[in-house]
């Protein structure tokens, strides 16, 4: 059982990882063609804990 | 206002507000733990890891109330605004709990705190073993996406079907949580103070959702599925400067207002971002939409200039003492002169 925990807490930290990554991505570049083009640097990192969240989803809807 | 995504900004009633919820919150906190220091004078670890878990179960069953209950009474409507804060502060009081317990007791050995708190022990084919600290994970994972993609910006970049299908999902997470917290107490704490609160909740939570269904299906009831029209009963039913919601059959909720020029018909669903209009009042002579104030002309649909939201508009008409909706709608900007109440 331990070790299918520490694939799944491994999973985890993998997952978080990779939309850290996109979650950064996403509030620099992604969002120079959305409506929030321009605005604060306090709205964008109000969105990255979504955007790390949520990555599948948004690359989902990307393509 | 515009279909497209615009920011709602914050206000005074917003900061009046998360400024209450706060301060309820530290209350709460500081009453759990000075009580808990003179009547067990526990750990005070341990103390904070149940005091912060305590709070944000309570803090879940109010969020998961707020919606029935201004269904139910338009008394509890201003809790809905902002309701969203409600849910993101209780995502973080989960969060302390979890960081918290998953130094307590994981966080000393070898394992990964996040596996021996999920597998490092116990037997998930007994009860009595059960690791019920991987529901907790379960409902605190669910809380926080939730919470981080509670911003506007997410229910328009998701798509208000996708939003509110991830965000049903509160519902989820309360069972996880009730078995989290129910298997938590059978293990651990025998007074079973906890367990019994929590049952009490489950049955109030249930409780004010059906109660708020049946309301709901009351006046769903009255369609008549012959016609497109549907009979809403004697005009004075409708409270002044507000409206009545019904779901025609196959058809979208439409809110009937009682307003001074007569009575008039919109579409129940706000074009900002899904708000239900239904549970908005008349300002100004205009629908306003409780969630960010978007507001339509009653007769036209119409927002106001320089403004080009709409919502379209149904006829109404009264025969024999009650009012009648077609529940089939005009196309967008047909404008409805409202229906004079006769006195």
């Amino acid at each position: 059982m331990l070790n299918i925990a520490q694939y799944i807490s491994y999973g985890l930290g993998i997952y978080v990882l990779i939309g850290l990554v996109f979650g950064l991505y996403f509030i620099t570049l992604g969002l120079r063609r959305e409506a929030l083009a321009g605005r604060g640097i306090i709205i964008r990192f109000m969105l990255l804990p979504g955007a790390i969240l949520i990555w599948p989803l948004l690359l989902k809807a990307k393509t | 206002m515009s279909h497209d995504y615009v920011p709602v900004q914050w206000n005074r009633q917003k900061y009046f507000y998360d400024a209450i919820l706060l301060a309820a919150v530290f209350i709460f906190l500081v009453i759990f733990i000075v009580a808990g220091t003179k009547t067990e004078a526990g750990n005070m670890m341990i103390l904070m890891i149940r005091s912060f878990g305590a709070c944000a179960i309570v803090l879940l069953h109010l969020v998961l109330a707020i919606g029935p209950l201004a269904r139910l009474s338009d008394r509890f409507k201003p809790l809905l605004y902002n309701r969203r804060h409600f849910g993101v502060i209780t995502a973080l009081i989960g969060l302390v709990h979890a960081g918290l317990a998953l130094m307590m007791y994981h966080g000393m050995g070898v394992i990964n705190p996040i596996a021996s708190a999920i597998g490092g022990y116990g037997n998930y084919g007994t009860l009595i073993e059960f690791p019920f600290e991987s529901l907790g994970l379960i409902a605190l994972i669910i809380l926080l996406i939730m919470a981080a993609t509670s911003h506007d910006f997410w229910l328009s970049r998701l798509s208000p079907p996708v939003w509110k299908g991830l965000h049903m999902s509160v519902y989820l997470a309360y069972a996880a949580l009730i078995g989290h917290v129910a298997l938590g107490t059978a293990q651990f704490d025998k007074s079973n103070g906890l367990f019994w609160g929590l049952a009490v909740g489950a049955v109030l939570i249930s409780g004010l959702h059906i109660a708020a269904l049946l309301k709901g299906r009351r006046l769903d009831t009255q369609a008549d599925i012959k016609t497109t029209w549907v009979n809403i009963g004697d005009p004075m039913s409708i409270p002044l400067n507000k409206a009545l919601t019904i779901t025609p059959q196959n058809g979208e909720r439409i809110a009937i207002f009682r307003h001074a020029k007569g009575i008039s018909a919109v579409d129940a669903v706000c074009s900002h971002q899904n708000g239900p209009l239904g549970e908005g009042c008349i300002i100004g002579g205009l629908v306003t939409c409780p969630w960010h104030g978007f507001q339509f002309d009653p007769e036209t649909g119409q927002a106001p200039a320089p403004f080009t939201d709409k919502v379209q508009t149904h006829a109404v008409k009264i025969e024999n003492g009650n009012v009648w909706v077609n529940a089939e709608p005009d196309p967008f900007g047909t404008t409805r002169i409202a229906i004079q109440v006769p006195s």
